[in-house]
């Protein structure tokens, strides 16, 4: 059995990336699953998908663990999200970068390879630069990387099943099948160079909210209650792909971008309007609402 | 021509409600089952299903809808799950009294505080004394394949009565797998159209409904009760039927896996015994005689079932995705109350995957390792709650 993992954010399309490399599996002969990560799913913030394909009928129904394969949609998620986690030594992964996998820096022994899928998205206009459609891209790499499905079912089952654009997605999966680069060996630290998001900070995780100790809940309350203001220390700001940007010479500080954040992210002060940059989580209704068009929204990569 | 299409456990609630052609759905959303209506609404939209499709301000009145109109002779159909379930309750009681083969998917959904919108059974088996038949599901195949037996069984004249079609939340609801949509005429064949002989009938009017005396209340609870026992061996019926027609065997009342001659059985529900079969063929390869047998419907009760399978067992491991407070979990509270009297095995319960918690490979394993053993050591407990976080080293590697 094969098992994969997509890391991607809300509105890439990593859902829809498991379920069209499921279908080309199961178009060669082979039982197939896709599942999100059971959750609650936000644009922008962290998705998780995943592909189990197997010769034999896939019974299992718990989540996977140890993937054999990993792939990233996004890189910016490399901070947040610890993408090697369970990735077997003898796996691979394949990352959407512009970067050579060399210089990736994964803490995995799994092989690395990585591929534009941004760029060949943006070439057949799939999507904008701001937010590139990369999921198709990516699997083109994968099939190539991984010789799991063959090019051509991918290429077959894209062309039917692919939501939009059927042709565009078909051309981007064959470009990046050639574009892939790698295998680089990847070799686990044993102290990784990059640490994740999460640990950077103090954030509390929410399970340590319950009890002073997770491991030995004896404190464990009866029932949840949640303190108040707990709602800050859920940093919505982690899943922008895009930025509002205010230009303070064209804002007339009406406050309309206050009334309909749904984030309570902007602000009107002395100078204009203010972003809180913890909390904007990128819906970019500011930037719809503003009626002088003092907000522009910008690519969240520009300014980390 | 039948197709295959790679469709979510909701999905495939849809299409099994399409292809039966349900005339009337009468349906609230709530997740997990959104889905299930969505697609329902496309179809119907989309002119791909002849349904009068019904939207309604709660769970109560989604199944007040379905009532009325299977009071007319429509064949119905309503998704629900968790607090929807249990906002429904008294509605329930009123389609299965009044004797209406409504079918419906419950996804099964923990019941909050702690809010949760994962799997967990106990939504589900809340109701099982309400009288309507449920179905315990494994994948997503067999949620299909069971919306079009449940209205087979539930519209026979001598049954009368709802069916409850169960698909554990996300791991069913929204995972995709390969599923066998059917060809429309074989499904008609098998499932003709729903005709009562009674029925709400402007021309004929008629009281639905009314008050009997203490005289005659219990008489027809006992009608009920025979109507159920005979769903017993109509299911069996329609399981052949629906073998011989789509060449697929849903799995009857309980379903067999690698049972003869073990020594140590494992009694499971859902969606967790696909993963538990994958564990079983591994135990067996390595010696050990241990089979597994599925609990499909926990309405109407196999006990006859249960019985023959336990008669030359050793022990027997039930595994119970909720928990009956103050007691044990349900599926071991009625498998030991069917085995009093017949069979005495070492009987253990094992409380497992509420709320949604995973239930891996690696921890079946070590559950089923516990049942073998309790051959040499006996019974340590009666029930026990399998990976607590205080408890993880136990049953993790
Ligand atoms: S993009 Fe604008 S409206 Fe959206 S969260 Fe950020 S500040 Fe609020
Ligand atoms: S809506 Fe536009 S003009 Fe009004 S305060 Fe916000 S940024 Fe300024």
């Amino acid at each position: 059995m094969i098992e994969v993992r997509f890391h991607g954010r809300g509105g890439q399309g990593s859902v829809v990336a498991s379920e069209l490399l499921a279908r080309a599996a199961f178009e060669e002969g082979k039982d197939v699953q896709a599942f999100p990560m059971f959750g609650v799913e936000r644009r922008g913030a962290p998705v998780t998908a995943f592909t189990r394909i197997d010769d034999k009928k896939v019974r299992d129904h718990s989540k996977i663990h140890t993937p054999d394969i990993v792939i990233v949609l996004d890189t910016a998620l490399m901070e947040a999200v610890d993408v090697t986690e369970g990735l077997k030594d003898d796996g691979q992964m394949v990352i959407n970068t512009g970067k050579e996998p060399s210089e990736m820096k994964v803490n995995t022994n799994a092989d690395v390879y990585t591929v534009d899928a941004s760029d060949i998205a943006v070439q057949h206009g799939l999507g904008t630069e701001v937010a590139p459609i990369v999921n198709t891209a990516i699997l083109g790499a994968v099939s190539s990387a991984t010789g799991m499905v063959e090019e051509e079912s991918l290429i077959d089952v894209i062309l039917e099943h692919a939501p939009a654009k059927n042709k565009a997605n078909a051309e981007a999966a064959k470009q990046a099948y050639e574009e892939l680069q790698g295998p680089y060996p990847g070799e686990k630290l044993e102290s990784p160079e990059r640490t994740l998001l999460s640990e950077q900070t103090d954030i509390p995780k929410s399970e340590d909210l319950l009890c002073e100790d997770p491991e030995d809940h004896t404190d464990l309350p009866r029932t949840p209650i949640a303190d108040c203001n707990s709602e800050y220390l859920n940093k919505t700001g982690s899943w922008r792909t895009v930025r509002p940007i205010v230009d303070l010479d064209t804002c007339i500080s009406c406050g309309e971008c206050w009334k309909y954040c749904p984030d309570v992210a902007i602000f009107v002060e002395e100078e204009g309007a203010v972003v809180d940059f913890d909390f904007c989580k990128g819906c970019g209704i500011c930037a719809e609402i503003c009626p002088v068009d003092a907000i522009d929204m910008e690519k969240e990569e520009k300014y980390v | 021509m039948s197709e295959y299409k790679i469709v979510t456990g909701n999905y495939s609630s849809a299409y099994g409600a399409r292809l039966a052609r349900a005339e009337v759905v009468s349906a609230y959303p709530i997740t997990p089952q959104t889905s299930v209506v969505e697609k329902i609404a496309e179809f119907v939209s989309d002119g791909k299903m002849d349904t009068e499709y019904v939207k309604v301000e709660s769970e109560h009145s989604a199944m007040a809808g379905c009532i009325a109109a299977s009071t007319t002779g429509a064949r119905t159909y309503t998704a629900t799950s968790a607090h929807g379930l249990a906002l429904m309750h008294e509605m329930l009681m009123w389609a299965s009294r009044a004797r209406l083969p409504v079918v419906m998917t419950n996804v099964n959904r923990a019941m909050g505080p702690p809010w949760s919108v994962w799997a967990d059974h106990l939504d589900t088996i809340a109701q099982k004394g309400t009288g309507w038949l449920q179905f315990f599901c494994e994948n997503n195949q067999e949620v299909l394949d069971s919306i079009l037996m449940a209205y087979k069984i539930c519209e026979d004249e001598d049954i009368m009565l709802p069916g409850m079609i169960v698909e554990d939340a996300f791991i069913l609801s929204h995972t995709r797998e390969p599923v066998e949509i059917y060809d429309q005429e074989k499904v008609d064949e098998f499932l003709p159209p729903y005709d009562p002989d009674v029925k709400l009938d402007i021309e004929n009017p008629a009281g639905f409904g009314s008050l009997v005396m203490p005289d005659w209340y219990m008489d027809f609870a006992k009608k009920l009760e025979e109507a159920m026992e005979g769903a017993k061996d109509k299911i069996k019926e329609v399981n052949k039927e629906f073998e011989e027609t789509f060449g697929r065997d849903p799995g009857g009342l309980i379903e067999e896996y690698k049972t003869d001659g073990v020594d140590v059985l494992v009694i499971t529900m859902g969606s967790i015994s696909g993963t538990s079969k994958d564990v079983i063929d591994e135990l067996r390869d390595e010696g050990h005689n241990i089979g597994l047998a599925r609990l499909r419907t926990l309405r109407p009760f196999p006990k006859e079932e249960i019985r023959e399978l336990t008669k030359n067992v050793n022990v027997v491991g039930i595994l119970d995705r909720s928990y009956s407070f103050g007691a044990a979990g349900d599926a071991a509270r009625e498998i030991k109350e069917a085995l009093y009297g017949h069979n005495s095995p070492v009987v253990k319960n094992y409380i497992v995957g509420l709320g949604g918690r995973d239930l891996t490979p690696e921890i079946l394993e070590k559950i089923f390792l516990d049942t073998i053993e309790l051959q040499d050591k006996g019974l340590d407990q009666e029930v026990e709650w399998v990976d607590l976080r205080s408890d993880r080293k136990k049953w993790r590697r």
